[in-house]
């Protein structure tokens, strides 16, 4: 068990794109970070360099206090499980399971003793003597993670483990791996593009893009306080709707008014006071889909601005409808309750809720009403304890 | 089914339509040719004269009593496996080199390597008479200037080392190809794991990407063994008109004995007898080698 930091780590690959630049992570022992971002943001470098499988061109990677920058992938006590599973096709799952131990001289009982148990704890006990040719897609990656637990490391990597599996296994491997967390308690480090895996398993998130970090912080934070626009729009489904207009005072209080004059949402004085500098000042609002409300259902929004909008398509989710809506230079998104009377093409009464908005700076892009650090320390106390401890 | 697969595909006329043109090359240019060897290899035909008469098993027993003919085989067996060794140590070797991620100037040294394949045998022959050459050849100029005297590269008892030697430069780049092809065709993250798994790079190559390029391996190594059973060219440019006995193989003699003007023997009777023999040995070896082999597909 050990934790896992990185310091100002870059990776620069020749030719000179940077793939990772200046990443600053401080990841806690038995903590279950996932590294999530869409493709070629640099997250799958930033796992295979703390693997040591990619040389890092700058800075600091550390293991339980060991600076490891020089140190071969196999020195680093760490194991890794693979989106295309990387079982090896000419041994059995017996083999690939033992392949780490024997390589270390393990005795063979023990060797015996450890692969039975992993694959007693991930169901596949009869499947030992089957080559992965005759394993199913799930029971591939159950031998693949079969084969990173009986080594014990310090450090569990996972690089998009569950990409190739459909979607039921995907769930039930999703809950498999938390509760396999739960019951190791050791360090986890998972790489993934799907933001639902990230929200499910991570203690912390991670969210990278063009090779930058955007944001650490729990899954509640990360939807509840994005820290820039990118993080608003990665994080959630239907993505956060933006809306450009300006600020205008009105009095000591301001209200948001949309480009063309008809959006119009007040302002609540504690935001207010946080926006008072970018009065008359271009700005971006940001609202989730599931914060837009019909007439009846929006009763209830204290803090509500009415918009009228024209319904333009509607997909039906079953529980739930996604409505895609026009009003003006405008086009936002809303997830409406499935028996809400919703038609194409004709205008329809929205309630806003202004208590649930962001505002984000036009240029840069920071979130303006962003009340948790870039950067959020992990919650020690909820972090699973080893057994016996 | 059965009648839309006839319908599809044609029933046994259209078959024996499709399937005749190559049957008949078949015939006419290996079927045919290969029983008339075996007949006469049971003659006594010179390969010229009219005259054949039927020996029997006659020229296969003489063979069998033949010392040169043993010898040639010994010679031949000698070539083929420390030939072999040398030429899929250093073909693996130089494989593994050139695989290295981040291995600089890989297609240079990959030419160069392979450039040699592209010289003919006699050519390799010539170079290499001129590098073994006792007074003149650079190999003794440098082994002069260190220990003062030269080495006889072509006497008989280095002869066949000789051969050994020039056949590896010559033919090392192809082998290579063939392996770095195999290796290129694992799956990076197969040998991404066991490095995490612990293996050092020779345990990696020796548990992972050995066992995983067995078919490949297989390929190079009957390849090789069907070649290096029938090496002609080399020895023959090399050693000149008359192989002297201690460089002789089975095809130089079978050469020797069929067509020999300088001498005016004539026995193509007896020299395809010993082509035969060469075949049925080059035959048994890579059934063997299949059989040692086993299963060589892997399925991912």
């Amino acid at each position: 068990m050990a934790d896992v930091v990185l310091k100002d780590v870059e990776k620069v690959y020749a030719g000179g794109v940077k793939a990772v630049r200046g990443a600053h992570l401080q990841i806690a022992d038995r903590e279950f970070v996932v590294l999530v971002g869409p493709s070629g943001c640099g997250k799958s470098t930033t796992l295979r360099m703390i693997a040591g499988l990619e040389e890092i061109s700058a800075g600091t990677i550390a293991i339980g206090g060991r600076v490891v920058n020089d140190v071969a992938p196999k020195d680093r006590d760490i194991a890794m499980v693979f989106q295309n599973y990387a079982l090896y096709p000419h041994m059995t799952c017996f083999e690939n399971m033992a392949f780490g131990l024997k390589l270390r001289h393990f005795p063979k009982e023990e060797i015996r003793k450890r692969v039975a148990d992993a694959a007693q704890i991930l169901g596949i006990s009869e499947l030992l003597e089957r080559k992965p040719k005759a394993l199913s897609g799930g029971q591939r990656q159950r031998v693949a993670v079969g084969r990173a637990i009986v080594r014990k490391p310090d450090v569990f990597l996972f690089d998009e483990p569950l990409s190739n599996l459909d979607a039921k296994l995907r769930v039930e491997m999703r809950v498999e791996l938390h509760k396999l967390h739960e019951r190791l308690a050791t360090t986890m480090i998972y790489v993934t593009h799907d933001q639902i895996e990230a929200m499910t398993l991570g203690d912390r998130i991670v969210i990278m893009d063009q090779g930058e970090i955007q944001q650490v912080a729990s899954p509640l934070s990360l939807y509840d306080e994005p820290y820039n626009r990118f993080v608003a729009s990665f994080i959630g489904t239907p993505a956060m709707n933006f809306l450009d207009g300006v600020l205008e005072a009105k009095g000591d209080a301001l209200e948001f008014v949309g480009d063309g004059g008809e959006v119009r949402v007040p302002i609540g004085a504690e935001m207010a006071k946080k926006l008072s500098d970018h009065a008359g000042k271009p700005i971006v609002l940001g609202i989730r889909p599931e914060h837009i409300h019909d007439e009846a259902s929006g009763a209830a929004v204290k803090a509500a601005a009415k918009v009228t909008a024209k319904v333009e398509v509607v997909e039906s989710l079953g529980d739930q409808k996604v409505v895609y809506f026009a009003q003006g230079a405008h086009t936002f998104i809303g997830k409406l309750d499935a028996h809400v009377p919703v038609e194409s093409g004709r205008p329809m009464c929205l309630i806003f809720d202004a208590n649930k908005v962001h505002f984000f700076e036009k240029v840069q892009g920071r979130n303006l009403t962003c009340r948790v650090e870039r950067y959020e320390a992990p919650d020690l106390a909820k972090l699973p304890q080893p057994v016996g401890a | 089914m059965a009648s839309t697969r006839s319908n599809l595909i044609g029933g046994p006329g259209t078959l024996a339509v499709l399937l005749s043109p190559a049957l008949v090359l078949f015939t006419l240019f290996l079927v045919w040719p290969a029983l008339n060897a075996l007949l006469v290899s049971m003659s006594s035909w010179t390969g010229f004269s009219p005259e054949s008469k039927f020996t029997g098993l006659e020229n296969y027993a003489n063979l069998a009593g033949d010392a040169r003919f043993w010898k040639s085989l010994k010679n031949t067996f000698y070539f083929v496996i420390v030939g072999g060794i040398g030429h899929f140590f250093f073909a693996f070797l130089f494989a593994v080199a050139l695989h290295r991620p981040g291995f600089k100037g890989k297609k240079v040294f990959q030419t160069m390597i392979f450039f040699p394949s592209f010289v003919s045998a006699v050519g390799v022959a010539i170079l290499w008479a001129r590098l073994y050459d006792y007074n003149d050849g650079l190999l003794n100029r440098v082994l002069r200037i260190f220990s003062g005297q030269g080495v006889n590269w072509l006497a008989s008892e280095n002869a066949m080392d000789a051969i050994v030697i020039a056949s590896i430069w010559a033919g090392v780049g192809g082998q290579m190809v063939l392996l770095l092809a195999g290796m290129k065709r694992i799956p990076s993250d197969i040998l991404e794991a066991a490095r995490i798994d612990g293996a050092s790079e020779w345990q990696v190559f020796r548990h992972v990407t050995l066992p995983m390029m067995k078919d490949v391996t297989y390929v190079a190594l009957s390849l090789w063994l069907i070649g290096s059973m029938q090496v002609f060219g080399l020895v023959q440019a090399l050693a000149g008109p008359g192989v002297p006995v201690d460089m002789e193989t089975v095809s130089t003699y079978q050469y020797a004995i069929s067509f020999n003007a300088r001498d005016n023997i004539y026995m193509m009777g007896r020299g395809t007898a010993m082509a035969v023999a060469l075949v049925l040995c080059i035959v048994l070896m890579v059934g063997a080698l299949r059989l040692a082999f086993g299963k060589r597909e892997l399925e991912y």
